[in-house]
């Protein structure tokens, strides 16, 4: 009954019984709990910049509606990645009705990749983004051969998801494709200015110190380069807010333990879209890691269920 | 904080590549593939070309404004204080015409993207701003309806001489001036009395005929 312990900082979810969530029984989750359960507000705004070094372990980020302590936040993403990797593709075909995969090929539209762009895809394991860009590369220039990928994961399950389908698709063998774990808050393996374009689809929200990682994204752009980041966003439209609020905690979840067989991974996944700012708030961090926006910054997709934001370094 | 300047101010290199990429226009046209081509040239990715996010149109009207100021800088430098209205508003299609001398087999792509529904309503604007520069340079003072009559005047020149233009296989567009000093002249009194509407619709007849004769099959 360990999930009683958290807090839960929205009351939303009182359909979903705290039994269902049985996955995230890490030790680090008990320690975490000692702490006190009122934190009522939302903790999404609290993501300050780690410079406060002495206050570091009374920290706290949210787990989906959980309040937890920014140190194990890692660990639990990590598990609900290492659970749904599997079925990662499957869940979000059934899940979105097979939308994601036009905001994903819109994204690389929108790059409209030349004949030897390299590209770092963060939180990109299944390679869903980085097989698009290279299939547009080579459908553009007749091959892909002198544009270049990069995944880079934090999540070992996904990256061997990623790789069976490097194999599967031809790019088993390629030099120009490859996959390594790596943290987006620190990818201390990439060189400054030597990426064109940075893509994060559906990551950055899991990530601990999102201003982290959109720094880590500048860093090793080259002057020129572009970070895209594609990621839900709210709905400002009420009727559709409404019909999209209810399919999120209704049926995700049902779907989840449905078809994945895994409720908790999947509720997770839906708080954690609720947490994430709102495209003007996100676009604003976007802005203030030194980014030049063109317009305002974002574009949605659907209603403003997804948005891809983009930035320029220059 | 250069957060909160508008987008355009900080976007000085925008203003470079777009001038790069007109190199590559006669290429590659007034693409995306263009602005690619013309980022890398100055050592961007070629992907930076999505700092104009509506692609090839950007390009275009980049170049209209670029030589509109061009063709101010021209006719600001020539004895105009010696010059007639008319033949001030001949040397100013002249000078912008021959601006776009050097793309001229690309630009009935760029009329096409002009006339997309979505960037029809720049395009106008830019047209009607070209059309009152040069009626500006040619010293028109008028504040009554003339003035509307003029601008609608010299934009059916303009444009009619443009189109003439792309089909004109002549040396030096000698072709394309003669059809133009026809238009000033079917125009006639242009500058004094324009008011008629008759000489407007008259006009817009004969610059059709004009266009068809030139451009129909030999």
């Amino acid at each position: 009954m360990l999930p009683r312990l958290l807090s839960r900082a929205a009351p939303t979810t009182a359909r979903a019984t705290p039994c269902n969530i049985r996955s995230f029984t890490a030790a680090a989750v008990a320690r975490s709990a000692q702490q006190p359960t009122a934190s009522g507000q939302a903790p999404a705004g609290s993501q300050t910049p780690v410079d406060g070094t002495a206050a570091e372990d009374s920290k706290t980020t949210h787990f989906g509606f959980r309040t937890v302590p920014e140190s194990i936040k890692e660990s639990l993403v990590s598990q609900v990645f290492g659970n749904v990797a599997k079925n990662y593709d499957l869940m979000n075909d059934v899940m979105s009705g097979g939308v994601h995969r036009l905001w994903k090929d819109h994204l690389i539209r929108t790059i409209a990749p030349g004949r030897d762009t390299s590209l770092l895809d963060v939180a990109g394991g299944t390679g869903d983004i980085s097989f698009r860009f290279l299939e547009n590369v080579r459908e553009t220039y007749g091959t892909s051969a002198g544009a270049s990928v990069r995944v880079v994961d934090i999540n070992p399950a996904m990256l061997e998801v990623g790789r069976e389908r490097a194999k599967a698709l031809g790019y088993g063998g390629a030099s120009n494709v490859t996959f390594e774990e790596g943290n987006a808050e620190s990818l201390s393996a990439v060189p400054d200015a030597s990426v064109d374009v940075y893509t994060i689809a559906f990551g950055i929200r899991n990530c601990t110190h999102v201003d982290a990682v959109i720094r880590e994204a500048y860093r090793v752009l080259k002057p020129g380069g572009r970070f895209l980041c594609l990621e839900f966003g709210s709905v400002e439209n009420p009727v559709i807010k409404s019909i999209y609020e209810t399919y999120s905690f209704n049926v995700i979840p049902a779907l989840g333990e449905f078809v994945a067989n895994d409720r908790a991974s999947y509720l997770y996944l839906v708080e954690s879209i609720r947490k994430f700012p709102p495209q003007p708030e996100f676009a604003k961090m976007i802005r203030d890691a030194g980014f030049t926006q063109i317009g305002k910054g974002w574009e949605d997709l659907t209603f403003g269920v997804a948005a891809i934001h983009s930035g320029f370094k220059l | 904080m250069s957060r909160n300047l508008p987008s355009d101010l900080r976007l000085s290199p925008s203003i470079l590549i777009l001038d790069a990429a007109l190199a590559y226009v006669p290429t590659h046209g007034w693409t995306v593939e263009a602005l690619g081509q013309g980022a890398e040239a100055l050592g961007y990715p070629s992907i930076t070309h999505g700092i104009f996010p509506r692609g090839g149109i950007e390009l275009v009207e980049h170049f209209i404004q670029r030589s509109k100021a061009q063709m101010r800088r021209e006719m600001y430098e020539m004895d105009l204080p010696s010059m007639k209205i008319t033949a001030k508003i001949r040397a100013a299609c002249v000078s912008r015409l021959m601006l776009t001398a050097p793309y001229i087999s690309r630009w009935p792509e760029a009329l096409a993207l002009m006339s997309l529904p979505q960037n029809l309503p720049n395009s106008l604007k830019n047209l009607a701003e070209l059309v009152d520069e040069m009626w500006i340079i040619a010293g028109d003072k008028s504040a009554d309806l003339n003035w509307y009559s003029k601008r609608a005047i010299l934009t059916g020149v303009y444009t009619s001489t443009e189109m003439f233009m792309t089909q004109d296989k002549s040396p030096d567009f000698e072709e394309t001036f003669k059809f133009l000093d026809r238009r000033l002249q079917d125009v006639g009194t242009i500058g004094r009395t324009t008011a008629e509407i008759n000489n407007i619709v008259n006009f817009g007849f004969k610059s059709a005929k004009g266009i068809l004769e030139t451009v129909s099959p030999r």
